[in-house]
């Protein structure tokens, strides 16, 4: 399902299609359909358990197989905020250590404190509209049906 | 996590991602049930997945067989997954070797795979695996079906691309002078007047079938057909108006039958479609087809919504049922001998029935784009992804020895599809399974090329026959819960609004009188879903 959010990077608007996977990487089900013409991919491990980090190297490997080879990748480690409780089992290096390894931008955050939640969306943009050929390929081709027609009000959205 | 699976009793377990069962995932992605939904293969789609090159050699491996004779072996492993949960797994060898596996049974649907690879396929331009989505079967949707309103009432529409479908051809052999041609159909009022190819008494008769095919349904035209309903159609042209071959050719190929015989009934049925579904979604086309691998999409769209609606997925995992339980539940068995329960146990029939047709397919990827195939022809129509070229009964060069003959259909798929890069195109071809449809589907496939003329060279092929299930869904009461099974996806050309009938049964089953059928995929948009409900700055 696609939220909309508008996103500000370096003063220009602009409008993100967010699919979340819906648990379907639970058992790393996801289709391949999610990836079709996505321009970055954010990844998230829990910075409080090793398994869900050391997990990343096969995320970034089906990332990497799926997705649009220009796409943008992004590590992020969340649940900053278990540290002040001693709970961080992967340290800020090890995760930075990683995402270069793997060519990707890093950052921590924590959705419960707010924390840094907004940065690896403006990194992912500021990314992604440094390459304009990956634009170039935009999610929806003129080529497709528009189904606004009568009765059917809403039209699939292109951005 | 395996445990956890086993600690509540589903509403209902789905076995396969096929289409129908997608859809039940889809209809149930609100309703608040408990769906655990898997499937035995490790893509989606079943039956009607789209597969990369590295899929379709393993597949065509699995469904090399003539003969249904290897029983599935038990042999798993058990491996961990992110979360550190274990999880059953087939082994990587017995993934290359054991036939796919849907609830226990082997799938007898599709057999006698076989891939063939351009010795220098690499030099003349195949690329890596993954830059291929070949459909195993693969439809177009006439604009008028039921699926599509299904689609938009569920809001599903909004995440699968539609591509329109342009033109129809007719292969003929033509004249020594000539030679092999493609004649594009006419398929509108306007559209037999411009075109030049057909003379002026021709378009008049013309003109007289359409109409009449148009009004087929009211009292006047009736008493002209249905008397002689199961007639074929082909007769029937020649006697009441009098049409000649090309053009009995040109109407038989908008019926998209495999069955030269194709009856009356179902021949004006299916004209009618045609011709009421032309402009109905816009200027210029009939019918669409998803982007990235056809019906395969729409079910991987069908399971996220259900994913989205708190179902739990899981592929690779095949499945084999037990005794019921005291309280008359259904118990299933996981690989890794994890039990679990469910009231409504949702698969697939997997068991070719022996009265069914069974049709010959060859998948090819071609180093050419035939653009002139693509042009359109009503102002405003969007540029057509897939073109259909027809091959009727006997027009083949050497097909007189294999009577009686059948037609051929060849969906030509342009790089817009998705399924190729770009430069390159797929051509589906279908017939019914003769001795000789291997050879005559290579034949087709090369005077489809030699018509077009074409430099191009076929890079990769895929040949393999399938079959159907009975037609009907199956549903069999065990102990207090119920197993439905959804038949094999129909053998058709077009999509046929026939098998969402079944979805809504199953649905009905599993809802157990909680809704009414207006409530059928009618769905709001998601809180959250629409445009800029949260501007986040």
């Amino acid at each position: 399902m696609i939220p909309t959010k508008k996103l500000a990077v370096r003063g220009k608007a602009y409008k993100l299609n967010i699919f979340d996977t819906a648990g379907q990487e639970r058992f790393r089900t996801l289709s391949t359909s999610y990836y079709r013409g996505a321009h970055g991919v954010i990844l998230v491990y829990d910075i409080s358990n090793k398994k869900s980090f050391v997990s990343m190297e096969k995320w970034f490997d089906e990332a990497r197989m799926n997705a649009n080879p220009d796409a943008v990748l992004y590590l992020v480690g969340s649940k900053l905020d278990k540290v002040a409780a001693g709970g961080r089992a992967v340290s800020y290096e090890q995760g930075k250590a990683f995402a270069e390894a793997q060519g990707a931008e890093f950052c921590e955050i924590s959705s419960k404190t707010r924390e840094n939640v907004k940065r690896p969306f403006v990194e992912v943009v500021d990314k992604i509209v440094q390459k304009p050929q990956l634009i170039a390929g935009a999610t929806h081709s003129s080529k497709a049906i528009d189904f606004n027609m009568g009765s059917l009000t809403s039209s699939p959205c292109s951005c | 996590m395996m445990e956890s699976l086993s600690e509540e009793t589903w509403d209902t377990v789905m076995c396969g991602t096929g289409l129908s069962q997608s859809l039940l995932a889809l209809a149930l992605s609100r309703s608040n049930k408990r769906v655990l939904h898997l499937d035995a293969n490790d893509f989606y789609g079943e039956h009607e997945a789209a597969l990369s090159l590295q899929e379709v050699d393993a597949w065509a491996r699995a469904h090399a067989d003539t003969e249904d004779t290897n029983q599935p072996s038990n042999r798993h492993v058990s491996s961990e997954n992110d979360a550190g949960e274990t999880v059953a797994k087939r082994t990587d060898e017995e993934k290359q070797t054991t036939p796919l596996i849907s609830s226990g049974t082997r799938s007898s649907i599709f057999r006698n795979a076989q891939v063939w690879r351009h010795p220098d396929a690499d030099g003349r331009g195949l690329s890596f695996p993954r830059a291929y989505s070949l459909a195993l079967a693969p439809q177009v949707i006439y604009t008028k079906s039921k699926l599509l309103l299904q689609l938009v009432s569920s809001r599903a529409y909004k995440q699968v691309e539609f591509l329109a479908v342009g033109s129809f051809f007719v292969y003929s052999e033509g004249d020594i002078a000539s030679g092999p041609a493609l004649a594009r159909i006419p398929n509108s009022r306007e559209d037999v007047f411009s075109t030049q190819s057909i003379p002026a008494r021709s378009k008049r008769t013309l003109m007289k079938v359409l109409k009449f095919v148009i009004d087929y349904e009211s009292d006047e035209q009736k008493s002209v057909w249905q008397h002689q309903a199961d007639k074929p159609l082909s007769e029937f042209l020649v006697e009441n108006f009098k049409l000649e071959q090309n053009l009995r050719d040109s109407i038989l190929a908008m019926t998209l039958t495999l069955d030269g015989n194709i009856t009356l009934k179902d021949g004006l049925a299916a004209i009618h479609r045609h011709l009421t579904s032309i402009g109905l979604f816009g200027p210029g086309f009939c019918a669409v087809y998803p982007k990235w691998g056809g019906i395969s999409e729409i079910a991987q769209v069908g399971c996220r919504a259900g994913a989205v609606g708190g179902g739990t997925y899981m592929l690779n995992t095949p499945v084999s049922m037990g005794e019921p339980n005291d309280s008359g539940e259904i118990t299933l068995k996981l690989a890794n001998e994890v039990s679990i329960r469910t009231t409504a146990f949702i698969t697939s029939q997997q068991i070719c029935s022996t009265t069914s047709h069974t049709i010959s397919r060859l998948v090819a990827i071609v180093n050419e784009t035939f653009q002139s195939l693509f042009e359109t022809f009503t102002e405003g129509a969007p540029t057509p992804a897939v073109v259909v070229v027809a091959f009727p009964s006997g027009s083949l060069p050497d097909d007189a020895q294999a009577e009686p003959t059948v037609p051929i259909y060849a969906f030509v798929h342009s790089s817009d599809t998705g399924e190729c890069p770009a430069g390159q195109s797929v051509i589906y071809l279908t017939m019914q399974t003769t001795p000789q449809s291997s050879h005559l589907l290579d034949t087709a496939l090369a005077a489809l090329l030699q018509a077009t003329t074409a430099p191009a060279d076929v890079l990769y092929k895929l040949y393999y026959e399938q079959a159907t299930s009975s037609r009907q869904p199956l549903t069999t009461p065990q102990g207090s819960a119920t197993v439905f099974e959804f038949p094999s996806p129909p053998l058709s050309l077009a999509f046929d609004d026939g098998s969402l009938d079944a979805v809504q049964e199953a649905w009905k089953l599993i809802m157990k009188g909680e809704v009414i059928d207006d409530a059928f995929m009618q769905f709001e948009d998601r809180e959250g879903m629409s445009d800029d409900d949260d501007v986040y700055d």
